[in-house]
């Protein structure tokens, strides 16, 4: 794997796990993200309920 | 019909009190051409070759101005409403806006090419051609155009993204419209790019008004 | 047949239906993702022998081909959805299409970024204007155009409206934009540029190539079911929210 042209077959896969990595991580973060948003909003709510 | 045709005499009113109507697209259009021996210097032969490829440019740009405001006014002052309360199809109210919008840019445009051409020395037996692409070509551009309009009709700055979603669709108009005036500056026959150029104006308005009132109907709710 | 299709995909309507089965799926989806990687790069790097014209370079193929598939095909399925969301109102098809549209963009992205990679020890230059690279870089900018347009709508039903149209003419418009610009770049070609899609692609090469493509499929459907599933969870915790608020 040496050679002329190692730096660019190593840049685009260096871009491929810039890219994909980006995209993976991005719907991991959403996920949790949501995740949570919808957890403290249901606890709300049954706070909600609660006082009633 | 008579809705619709009051609407084409409405816009093409409204255009010519906005500032002298067709003329102000012209003076674009000329502001575009003079500037660009600034950018690429004065040098004949090279303003020559680019001559189709600038007029269309050009054209394009002179006729995404303003778009976004094509059906926004309209939403605004409810004239909209009263269109569709009339009992008005919506997709000739589209090809209404769609006429008088080519006829203020567009046409003038297209007529005003050959003597553009003439600053930028264009070849002699390309005037025509050029002016003859433009004149066919420019309704698909205002047409593509449309349907951004309408598809930003309820964003306040809409003007970037209307550019953004158009301009990509009008590449095939820019391809073939250039390839008429420079088959013809070299000489060559132009009859197939010319025929295509028909073709994509031809598709347009057959896909353009359809899908135009679709996203005013949906953006109506 | 059709009728079961229909039958389960109008379940699928239901969110919590597809939150149970998206929740069952998202984790053999990853770890048969992961295992596809490993087995490609494997066959890329070491099986795949270097190609006699353009030696090791070939390598970026098994990224660079596999994205151009994966951007096509992640098109094809939102142009579906759009046709989901105007005719059926199914109300998965705009999350669907929302979800999808940043990740076909990414994958189009990586298509261009190593399809310039890849051109310029073989082409001599980092772009070329060639009518398949100029075909995917007009694409990613239909898509930078959807997202955009969903991005600027603030009222969400109306923005998925919006988009649906958008990408449909999109869809409309693809093919004529691929016949204009293969025509055009036979008028300015200049002959001598070499081929991407050589002569050959030899049958050990074929191979990883095709577990590269499985392994982009499987992870695009793996990161669109997390993305939709996110997507479920933040419009249901809106709705809480405003519920609230309404309820103070």
């Amino acid at each position: 794997m040496s050679g002329q042209y190692f730096g660019f077959i190593a840049g685009s896969y260096a871009a491929a796990i810039l890219v994909l990595g980006a995209m993976i991580g991005g719907a991991v973060l959403r996920y949790r993200g949501a995740r949570t948003r919808l957890a403290r909003a249901e606890g709300l709510r049954e706070s909600e309920k609660a006082r009633r | 019909m008579s809705a619709v045709s009051a609407v084409l005499a409405r816009d093409l009113r409204l255009a010519r009190r906005a500032g002298a109507g067709a003329s102000l697209g012209l003076m674009f259009f000329l502001v575009l051409i003079a500037i660009v021996p600034f950018a690429i210097g004065a040098e004949q032969k090279l303003v020559s070759r680019l001559a189709p490829a600038l007029l269309w440019i050009a054209a394009l740009l002179a006729t995404l101005l303003g778009l976004d405001r094509l059906f926004q006014a309209d939403e605004e002052d409810g004239a909209l409403d009263q269109f569709l309360l009339s009992g008005g199809s919506l997709t000739l109210l589209v090809l209404a806006k769609a006429l008088a919008h080519w006829l203020v840019t567009g046409l003038p445009l297209s007529l005003a090419a050959p003597v553009l051409g003439l600053m930028l020395a264009i070849e002699p037996q390309a005037m025509l051609p050029l002016a003859l692409s433009l004149l066919v070509g420019t309704p698909a551009l205002t047409l593509i155009g449309l349907v951004g309009a309408a598809l930003t009709v309820s964003l306040n700055r809409g003007g970037l993204l209307l550019s953004l979603l158009v301009v990509p669709t009008a590449i095939p108009t820019l391809i073939f419209g250039v390839a008429v005036a420079k088959a013809a500056a070299e000489g060559r026959d132009f009859a197939m790019p010319l025929t295509v150029l028909c073709g994509t104006t031809l598709f347009a308005l057959a896909i353009s008004p359809l899908a135009a009132a679709l996203a005013l109907r949906q953006a109506r709710g | 047949m059709t009728d079961q299709t229909s039958g389960s995909l109008l379940r699928l309507a239901n969110p919590a239906v597809f939150n149970r089965l998206a929740d069952r799926l998202i984790g053999p989806f990853a770890v048969l993702t992961t295992l596809l990687f490993v087995w490609g790069l494997y066959g890329a790097f070491f099986v795949a022998p270097p190609d006699y014209q353009q030696g090791e370079t070939i390598r970026i193929m098994f990224i660079h081909v596999p994205s151009a598939w994966m951007a096509m095909f992640v098109y094809a399925g939102m142009s579906l959805s759009a046709l989901g969301t105007l005719i059926w109102r199914h109300p998965m098809a705009d999350v669907a299409l929302k979800c999808a549209a940043p990740l076909g963009a990414g994958f189009t992205l990586l298509c261009l970024v190593t399809g310039s990679l890849w051109g310029k020890p073989m082409w001599g230059t980092w772009w070329e204007w060639d009518a398949r690279m100029t075909s995917v870089l007009v694409m990613f900018l239909i898509y930078i155009g959807v997202i955009a347009l969903q991005q600027a709508i603030e009222e969400p039903n109306r923005a998925a409206r919006a988009v649906a149209i958008l990408t449909l003419v999109g869809a409309v418009n693809l093919p004529i934009i691929k016949f204009s610009v293969d025509w055009w770049s036979t008028l300015h070609q200049p002959a001598s540029v070499f081929r991407l899609d050589g002569p050959t692609i030899h049958g050990s090469m074929l191979g990883p190539l095709f577990i590269m493509g499985i392994a982009f499929l499987l992870l695009y459907i793996t990161l669109l079911m997390l993305f939709m599933r996110a997507e479920v969870m933040n419009r249901r915790a809106e709705r809480l929210e405003l519920l609230a608020a309404e309820a103070d």
